[in-house]
């Protein structure tokens, strides 16, 4: 079932993600600056969000519990397509923080470009964590509203976090360790409470 | 045998409750359910498919739980509803690629012979399509995972009366071996005239009625009575629908109730006829 759903998304997305790959390289050549390429990364975690309006647009919920009756893979296959997004934008802000370095000399330490990049999976896990159950939940309309929300928040919160943690001297290593263990957490708090919210709703 | 049981299902909402249904649906033939809007058909509907939770009850597929069916189980059972629950952006080949993925049973021949049968354009996608073509396609879909049985919830409603007549031909010819079933919801009486083998009515959550297609025929009447003459408490008359100065009464045994009042005025009883008299009449 998995494998269908995902054909699906795709289908859905893949215009859009053609458009993620513009934005990769407007981001570099506009902003110059390191970090510009999380842009891509929080950008690739909004196109979850238009899978999950489409599904309510067009009663696709009703097809595919219909046909397979499996409410948990239809959940666990929003993640995995989040994971893929996540992973593919990841390695392409990767790319273009490197060109960045090259082009107009921004950060150079490819230690620090990687805590960049994982901090860019941290936010997008956590925007992507919160829209899934609360889309499940509230429906695409009204959870687009709370979502503006968990897209600032994290973003405020890391802004806030920099000036703490650049005072606690987190060695970068740890702080890298740090970004993937909240990444990990949050998907998986994230995942347990949609499968739950999916599973008791009327559709 | 029944290919779907249902035993006592129960789904409650604030506003509404759906209540005791026991319906049955047997090898080989076209059940339909009938009811007017809001009388719970689709809710009967939604709670098979599982798209609502139910209440209470248990559902039978070929006398197994329909919660604790294997995933090849599940694929025996197709649904199509009144609006084509696929992503607009998708083309009709698109749905078939879908379901060939999804479904190991998947007959890609049968779909194309559909397509074609139908009159379905492959590569328009389906936000371009008219609501009769969205309909077909659907339909098309259900049926080409070869499923022994097919449930359709107010599919036919949107579709014109030559699509529809298309539409029969081909579910007859579906349970023509004997081995698959239909369940169709639907309120255009016609079609169901012409093929429902039972008919389940169903009215405020209840399910009130389940007639034979030949005792439909051979048994029920409609019969107009003086609105004192009395008659409404005969053990034949189901309901009953008192006018300013008559009264018609819905007989079931039309042959027993000539036996006490021959000179009864009666005309036949069809789907729709007993439709208003269970939704506007009141039971004896």
């Amino acid at each position: 079932m998995t494998k269908a759903l995902f054909y699906k998304d795709i289908v859905a997305i893949k215009k859009y993600a053609a458009m993620m790959l513009l934005l990769g390289v407007v981001c570099t050549l506009l902003l110059r600056s390191s970090g510009s390429s999380l842009i891509i990364m929080v950008y690739a975690s909004s196109l979850l969000m238009t899978t999950l309006a489409i599904d309510e647009r067009d009663f696709f919920y009703r097809r595919a519990v219909s046909d397979k009756g499996n409410r948990k893979a239809i959940v666990v296959e929003k993640y995995i397509l989040l994971l893929i997004l996540l992973i593919v934008s990841g390695v392409m802000a990767l790319i273009m923080e490197m060109v960045l370095s090259r082009l107009y000399g921004t950060e150079t330490n490819g230690l620090v470009i990687a805590t960049t990049v994982l901090t860019g999976l941290a936010l997008s896990s956590f925007a992507g964590g919160v829209t899934i159950p609360m889309t499940l939940k509230f429906g695409a309309e009204k959870a687009r509203i709370l979502i503006v929300v968990c897209y600032l928040a994290p973003a405020i919160a890391v802004i806030w976090a920099q000036e703490k943690l650049s005072a606690i001297k987190l060695s970068v290593p740890l702080l890298m360790v740090m970004l993937i263990v909240f990444s990990v957490s949050v998907l998986t708090v994230s995942a347990f409470v949609s499968i739950r919210i999916f599973q008791s709703k009327d559709l | 045998m029944n290919i779907l049981e249902t035993k006592n299902l129960e789904k409650v909402y604030d506003a509404f409750s759906l209540r005791d249904i026991n319906l049955e649906v047997r090898k080989g033939e076209i059940t339909a359910l009938v009811g007017e809007n809001g009388a719970g058909k689709s809710t009967t509907i939604g709670c098979l498919s599982g798209i609502k939770k139910k209440s209470g009850g248990k559902i039978l597929f070929k006398g197994k739980d329909m919660d604790s069916l294997s995933r090849e189980e599940r694929s025996e059972i197709a649904f199509a509803y009144d609006e084509i629950s696929f992503p607009l952006e998708f083309t009709v080949s698109q749905v078939g690629k879908y379901g060939s993925i999804l479904y190991s049973n998947w007959d890609e021949g049968k779909w194309l012979n559909l397509l074609t049968k139908l009159s379905l354009p492959k590569d328009r996608k389906l936000k371009e399509l008219s609501k009769g073509m969205k309909a077909k396609t659907e339909i098309a879909y259900s049926l080409s995972h070869d499923p022994s049985l097919l449930i359709l919830d107010e599919t036919t409603s949107s579709l014109d009366p030559v699509v529809r007549d298309e539409l029969m031909d081909l579910f007859q010819s579906f349970v023509e071996d004997g081995e698959k079933a239909i369940l169709f919801s639907s309120h255009i009486t016609s079609d169901l005239e012409k093929i429902a083998d039972r008919i389940i009515f169903i009215h405020k959550g209840r399910l009130i009625l389940s007639i034979d297609r030949n005792d439909l025929d051979e048994k029920w009447a409609l019969v107009h009575a003086e609105k004192d003459s009395g008659w409404e408490k005969e053990k034949e008359v189901e309901h009953f629908r008192v006018r300013p100065y008559s009264m018609d009464l819905l007989v079931s045994d039309i042959s027993s109730f000539l036996s006490r009042h021959p000179e009864a005025q009666r005309e036949k009883a069809d789907i729709e006829t007993i439709l208003l008299m269970v939704a506007r009449g009141e039971e004896e």
